[in-house]
């Protein structure tokens, strides 16, 4: 029961750190990035090749690079790739990356490098993905039981989490969250007053793909393997679902969101009873998600957490509930005099 | 008259057509200095039109724009930002999701705190931060909006919107403001609140172009007043001269 406590924190951590990326993304800026498990992908497999080494671990693959470089450092090449994968779609597509074009750009993405490395051996081993990814401290902790290497690994996924977790409200709180947050709001006005609306496209969809490889990261040292069964393209929308029901462009509505759709959601269907057949749980856990975002979008589309209005050294205010944000009544025009 | 080269603003023979319609038609025109220019005319004579080719978000057919002897046609919307000629819009424009100090601080254009990598190191942006936080509030109060400081943009009427968006192009210290139509749906209370802010920018070096329909309003703030029609510009000088002006009485009450 323990164990399974841990794995399940475990879980939640690495989750949250997928949703608040996309929530850089397609929270503060509006950036809509709907290939953004290609970019969990890169960084995973970018961890794997540069800490696999020659090794074969036991198993019989091919890879490329067959570096082996000390942890922390995978993890942190992966969060690279990612930004850089990222930044470049983002200079090819051009066209100052408004959110259709960019969501017909990243989804095409996905699906290409899905194709291409599910087809192509040679890169990451193919459909089959990689196992026997070396964990951190394996070597000094190769005695240890399996409740307290869980409880090592889940000391280290919260310490990443709660890192970019901090370093998205310093984000969110800096005059580049400003700006990006102006951007979403009106683009043109923003422009208006000297700002170019792509700078700031550009700096979110590098941060939240960085996330995402580093999430990635984690998730491909946490399973020691990981292949192209877990990131077909469509992933992706889990992801928008967690950070709409937890509130899109709040940081704590991003670990929210991961803990309930990314987790919560997956994990209760062990507890369903024996008799229901096991081929309709995957389907079911879907369309319970489809589900509960279609609910969320009617009903409650600012999500469990509202986008709350930052203030540097103040309190927070939640937004009202009401996102049409009604003009109140002539009469307040009313000056003090 | 002032020549193109040392105007602060000149816009010079720009024709602006979108298909087969004129909107603008070969037209020109000095802004000076030390005055509040007033650009008026009838429904369709092309003033928003030339006040989107003059912020940079419209290439001219024909013509060109000239900001302090520099060319500026066709330039971006942010460069043109950047060289300080900063506006407001016809319907305005305030960020409905955000705050009004937040809707302020975004009037200012150079703010250390947008780059990537300082961004995440306070100590390097708080001094500038505090002081244009502190700039925010005097200009809430000067446009009375300081008791509606914590509303968000879009909870604002249409009245207010028009004083936040003034605001927040004060916020930028602009050498040229161009305001389109400031009174649009200004409570006649704050007219005066505007009329009042339009003047003490003379005192801080800021010029102002302005649209309006109203011609009191323009009667009290405007000493040059460009009258404009059917994409051309028809008069330039002071109200009363300008109204005596047999074309611009055509214009006005039709030549039907």
């Amino acid at each position: 029961m323990l164990f399974y406590l841990i794995e399940i924190v475990t879980l939640i951590a690495i989750n949250v750190i997928f949703a608040l990326g996309l929530n850089i993304q397609f929270g503060y800026v509006g950036v809509l990035n709907v290939g953004y498990i290609a970019f969990v992908a890169i960084g995973a497999y970018i961890t794997a090749v540069t800490s696999l080494g020659n090794t074969e671990n036991g198993f019989t693959q091919l890879y490329i690079l067959h570096w082996n470089v000390p942890w922390p450092l995978p993890v942190l090449f992966g969060g690279l790739a990612a930004a850089a994968v990222g930044l470049l779609l983002a200079t090819v597509t051009l066209r100052n990356l408004r959110a259709d074009y960019l969501a017909i750009a990243t989804l095409s993405l996905a699906q290409v490098l899905y194709t291409i490395v599910a087809n192509n051996d040679s890169l990451f081993n193919g459909a089959q993905g990689l196992a026997g990814v070396p964990r951190p401290f394996d070597a000094q902790l190769a005695d240890a039981s399996q409740e307290v290497y869980g409880l090592v690994f889940l000391i280290i996924a919260v310490i990443f989490a709660a890192i970019l977790f901090l370093a998205t409200r310093q984000l969110q709180r800096s005059p580049l969250g400003r700006f990006m947050r102006a951007v979403r709001e009106d683009e043109v006005v923003a422009e208006s007053f000297g700002r170019r609306p792509l700078v700031a496209r550009l700096a979110a969809l590098g941060i939240g793909c960085f996330f995402a490889g580093i999430g990635g990261g984690l998730l491909i040292e946490y399973q020691t393997a990981f292949g192209s069964q877990a990131w077909f393209p469509l992933e992706t929308f889990i992801i928008f679902a967690a950070v709409i029901v937890g509130g899109t462009g709040n940081n704590l509505g991003a670990v929210v969101g991961a803990a309930i759709v990314l987790v919560g959601i997956n994990e209760s269907t062990r507890f369903l009873p024996a008799s229901i057949p096991s081929e309709l749980v995957g389907p079911g856990r879907g369309v319970l998600i489809g589900v509960l975002l279609i609910l969320f979008l009617r009903f409650r589309p600012q999500g469990l957490l509202p986008e709350t209005r930052v203030r540097l050294y103040g309190r927070r205010i939640e937004t009202p509930d009401n996102p049409e944000l009604p003009t109140p009544p002539q009469t307040a025009d009313a000056t003090t005099s | 008259m002032t020549s193109v080269d040392d105007a602060l603003l000149a816009v010079d023979s720009v024709s602006q057509n979108f298909g087969g319609v004129q909107a603008v038609r070969d037209c020109s025109f000095v802004v000076r200095s030390g005055h509040v220019t007033g650009l008026i005319g009838p429904n369709g004579a092309g003033k928003s039109t030339l006040m989107e080719i003059i912020a940079g978000g419209l290439r001219p057919t024909r013509g060109r724009v000239v900001l302090r002897g520099e060319d500026i046609t066709g330039k971006l919307r942010s460069t043109v930002g950047r060289m300080g000629l900063v506006r407001t819009f016809q319907t305005a424009r305030v960020f409905p999701r955000l705050p009004l100090m937040e809707n302020l601080l975004i009037g200012r254009q150079v703010q250390r705190g947008e780059s990537l990598a300082r961004a995440w190191l306070p100590p390097l942006w708080r001094a500038q931060e505090d002081e244009l936080r502190a700039r925010a509030e005097e200009l809430l109060e000067e446009v009375g909006l300081s008791h509606r400081r914590d509303a968000l943009g879009g909870e604002l009427s249409g009245g207010q919107m028009k004083l936040l968006e003034i605001a927040r192009a004060l916020m930028a210290n602009p050498t040229l403001l161009l305001l389109d139509e400031p009174i649009a749906g200004v409570n006649p209370r704050l007219v005066d609140t505007v009329v009042a802010v339009i003047e003490r920018l003379r005192g801080r070096g800021i010029e102002v172009l302005l649209v309006e329909h109203n011609l009191s309003f323009v009667g009290r703030v405007c000493s040059d007043v460009i009258v404009m029609a059917e994409g051309t510009v028809l008069a330039q000088g002071d109200l009363d001269t300008v109204r005596a002006d047999r074309r611009v009485i055509d214009a006005y009450l039709g030549s039907a």
